[in-house]
């Protein structure tokens, strides 16, 4: 496989609650796709949010495992949200990972586990910015097709302060295997 | 001939509020940052590391001034807590890859903590 970058606008922003399924076209997703080998593998690689909040707001933003997996397709993005290869030919490759904002069925539960991992990406979302670079062999893993480990959701969560005006521009460089 | 250097195992954290009002102290503090570092116009670069003994990721804080710990063997930073552990009383160097190695093999479980394994042979299977 190769990198992919999966990006949105205008998405990220509103409040979820740790242990409860998150509200449509308010998070980013990744999940790995049912008719995959339960092999597959995903590493998550960078992620960065920009802040375009027009006034001071907290965004208590979390990358996340899903407790219970979204259901149904996902909604196909629309511009200018978008996923794709850094390699320019990549398509050719096929996607073992569904990138998406929201789910026809359900959407995904997010993990309110203390043994689930969280990576925290708290930050002012008035002119702020917040990027994470994994250390190499230190990259978030995606792995199999059962909750937790097939699912992952980049979202503002309830607590700390954080601040549903906290919107926020995002990218998520992503690499299946 | 390719060379390390000890900061060939950094990831990165960069928190950007110089054009923003940036964290509260509190809130700082909430979110496991250094509020000298978070706050309005500030920018924190941080490096992040993993430990090699007990697989957790770290984020060095910028403002710390104690030193960190170093596993001579494994060659690599090791987190505080691990570098408590390895000087108590009966204490066995083991690092995560050699860890599943051995849980790979079926014939060992493991007890204690990450920081601490215990692996025990398992037998009566």
């Amino acid at each position: 496989m190769a990198k992919r970058v999966f990006s949105t606008q205008a998405v990220l922003g509103g409040l979820n609650t740790l242990g409860s399924a998150a509200t449509l076209a308010t998070f980013m997703d990744l999940r790995m796709n049912a008719s995959q080998a339960t092999a597959a593998l995903l590493d998550i690689l960078e992620v960065l949010l920009s802040g375009t909040a027009s006034a001071s707001n907290i965004g208590g933003y979390f990358l996340t495992r899903a407790s219970t997996l979204s259901t149904g397709a996902g909604t196909a993005l629309a511009s200018p949200n978008s996923d794709g290869g850094e390699l320019p030919s990549i398509s050719a490759l096929g996607n073992p990972v569904t990138a998406a904002i929201q789910f026809a069925t359900t959407q995904p539960t997010i993990s309110s586990a203390t043994t689930d991992a969280k990576l925290n990406l708290g930050f002012n979302a008035f002119g702020g910015i917040i990027r994470w670079n994994a250390a190499p062999t230190q990259q978030w893993q995606m792995a199999g097709l059962t909750a937790s480990g097939a699912e992952s959701v980049l979202s503002n969560i309830t607590g700390g302060g954080a601040q549903a005006g906290a919107t926020a521009n995002a990218h998520i460089i992503y690499e299946p295997y | 001939m390719t060379v390390f250097l000890k900061t060939s195992h950094d990831g990165e954290l960069m928190v950007d509020h110089r054009a923003s009002p940036g964290f509260t102290p509190e809130q700082a503090r909430y979110f496991g940052f250094p509020p000298e570092l978070v706050g309005e116009g500030k920018q924190m670069h941080a490096p992040t590391l993993g430990c090699p003994h007990c697989g957790s990721h770290v984020v060095l804080n910028p403002m710390r001034k104690r030193p960190r710990a170093h596993c001579l063997q494994c060659n690599q930073y090791i987190c505080d807590i691990c570098d408590q552990v390895r000087s108590e009383s009966g204490y066995v160097h083991r690092n995560m890859k050699e860890i599943r190695d051995l849980l790979a093999t079926g014939k060992w479980q493991m007890r204690g903590t990450m920081s601490k394994p215990v692996l025990v042979p398992k037998t009566g299977e």
